[in-house]
């Protein structure tokens, strides 16, 4: 896998909002088939990686590469249409639209009308829940109900690479759980995943390698199972236990 | 009791035309976050365009003057958003009140200069009403009713069930989100623009068929239209529907109980009504551009 090319890379990406300046030379990378965290503590950026990669920031240096071809200038809508997808930390569905209206919205790229019914009716199958409720308005969900819904809109589109922003915020214990093990099955759907994760443990333990960021540098990195054994990582980042589940 | 039905009826009439005027100033909103003062314009253009191609020398028939008016009203507020608009996409919401409150003066300026201040009417030959029960309706009445239900049916097909539709809507509800799934939200403003200059084309041609024009008759149907915004929750297209309703249904139920003179006050009254107790609407702005 690690001879492959890679279906993401940045490459030394500095980037901020109006003046300021919050990511400085990143470098990272995601292979396809991978499930890939970003971890490190509020603020350092994470969020603001995952806009950067989709074209919501433009980069001041440095470069975005996705499947090796230089997409750092591209408008979202180009992004989207070759084959990514990002599922936001807040605000991540249309409320006032009914279930069914917002996965439309997810497949808004999809022209041909047949097409778009069975992507839907595919999640459909996979989160029979957002069927029951489908003529409801999304505000009547609750907080992970919308994440599955925000995921079930982000997979109509089929994208190749799926961004995460934090989709187990906020959740209680099961649920959160329920989250992860669904980031699992959208793995084994073939596709790859970059996941930003307060919840650092649960993340890098279904993830093939991490990035520790922290002021917008790159601060570790590696396989999964050797950040979550690494001892300055431990302490630094992922010390005492549960220290994570209330931020 | 028949002066009750017969106001009934008005101000169903008048009703009717609001909530196209007040649908299409609410989508604005909705989508752009801006009171456009140039709304009235737009339905007054309407008004005169019709008039223009009716009058000599053209003397096109009503269907066809009311296509042609509706589409030069289309282009205008496309002109509108190209020149002055989309040069303040991301500026704070009260300059942009103020540039449409500019273009309002200008525009209505513009029509005195064309036309002249006097008050003109559709040539139509003078109309006999039918007796309906308690009720007497003239056939100009007849196809008001029908054409702003035709109008409100169609917003209707469009916002629910087109795609680009449902992308206003998006749009309205969560910019970012829509953009994220691929929309590109200066393709639907325009769509916006487009779809809020037919409503205020359509109403203007409607309400100066029902009554006259003149180049103000923008500012006082803005009024109501705001009026009627407010009632629904602002950005909620149904809610201003339901909200034209209760404004011409009140001006002319409210003549039956207050001097005749007030009936221009009572979309001002309403407004202050609402701002005071139930700033977020009747039906609140969670409904959005649904
Ligand atoms: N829209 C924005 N405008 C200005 N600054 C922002 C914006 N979003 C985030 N920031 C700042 O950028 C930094 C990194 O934020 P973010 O990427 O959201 O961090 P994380 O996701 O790791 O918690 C923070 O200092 C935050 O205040
Ligand atoms: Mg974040």
């Amino acid at each position: 896998m690690e001879s492959s090319r890679p279906l993401l890379s940045l490459d030394a990406l500095t980037t901020g909002y109006q003046r300021m300046q919050v990511l400085s030379g990143l470098h990272l990378t995601v292979n396809p088939s991978e499930i890939v965290s970003i971890i490190g503590p509020n603020g350092a950026g994470k969020s603001t990686v995952l806009k950067a990669i989709y074209g919501f920031l433009a980069p001041w240096e440095g470069v975005v590469r996705f499947r090796g071809e230089d997409i750092s200038h591209l408008p979202v809508v180009a992004r989207v249409k070759k084959g990514m997808i990002l599922v936001h930390q807040n605000d991540n569905i249309f409320s006032g639209l009914t279930l069914h209206e917002n996965l439309e919205m997810g497949g808004y790229l999809i022209a041909r009308g047949s097409l778009l019914k069975e992507r839907i009716d595919s999640v459909y199958e996979q989160f029979p829940f957002l069927y029951k409720k489908r003529r409801q308005a999304a505000r009547v969900l609750s907080g992970g109900e919308r994440q599955l819904l925000a995921i079930g809109m982000a997979l109509v589109s089929e994208p190749e690479l799926i961004l995460l922003d934090e989709p187990s915020m906020g959740l209680a214990p099961r649920m959160m759980a329920r989250i992860f093990e669904w980031v699992g099955r959208i793995h084994e759907m073939g596709k790859s995943i970059l996941m930003v994760e307060q919840n650092a443990r649960q993340a890098l333990a279904i993830s093939h390698r991490g990035y520790v960021l922290d002021l917008g540098k790159n601060r570790f990195e590696g396989r999964a199972t050797d950040l979550l054994e690494d001892p300055k990582v431990l302490s630094l980042y992922l010390g005492g236990e549960n220290s994570h589940e209330n931020l | 009791m028949t002066i009750f039905f017969q106001s009934l009826l008005d101000g169903l009439i008048a009703g009717s035309i609001y909530a196209l005027f007040a649908a299409g100033l609410t989508l604005v909103y909705g989508t752009l976050h801006f009171i456009n003062f140039a709304h009235g314009e737009l339905i007054m253009a309407g008004a005169f365009l019709a008039y223009l191609f009716m009058m000599p020398p053209l003397l096109l028939s009503p269907l066809l003057s009311g296509i042609f008016a509706v589409t030069g009203v289309v282009l205008l507020a496309l002109l509108m958003d190209k020149t002055v608009f989309s040069r303040l996409r991301n500026a704070n919401p009260l300059l942009l009140l103020i540039a449409s409150l500019g273009l309002s003066l200008l525009l209505q300026n513009l029509a005195q200069v064309l036309w002249g201040a006097k008050i003109r009417a559709f040539p139509f030959p003078l109309q006999r009403g039918k007796v309906f029960g308690p009720v007497v309706i003239t056939s100009v009445q007849i196809t008001i009713l029908w054409v702003a239900a035709l109008t409100i049916f169609l917003l209707y097909l469009f916002l629910k069930f087109s795609r680009i539709g449902k992308a206003v809507r998006g749009v309205a509800d969560n910019p970012v989100l829509a953009k994220t799934f691929g929309v590109e939200s200066e393709k639907i403003i325009r769509i916006v623009w487009v779809v809020a200059a037919i409503l205020a084309a359509v109403g203007g041609i409607l309400v100066a068929a029902d009554t006259n024009l003149e180049p103000h008759m923008g500012i006082v149907n803005l009024v109501r239209a705001f009026a009627a915004v407010l009632i629904g929750g602002a950005g909620n297209v149904w809610g201003a529907l339901i909200g034209g309703f209760i404004i011409g249904l009140s001006e002319n139920l409210g003549v039956l109980l207050l001097p005749i003179g007030y009936k221009d006050a009572i979309a001002f009254f309403i407004i202050i009504l609402i701002l005071l107790f139930r700033p977020e609407g009747l039906f609140g702005t969670r409904w959005g551009v649904r």
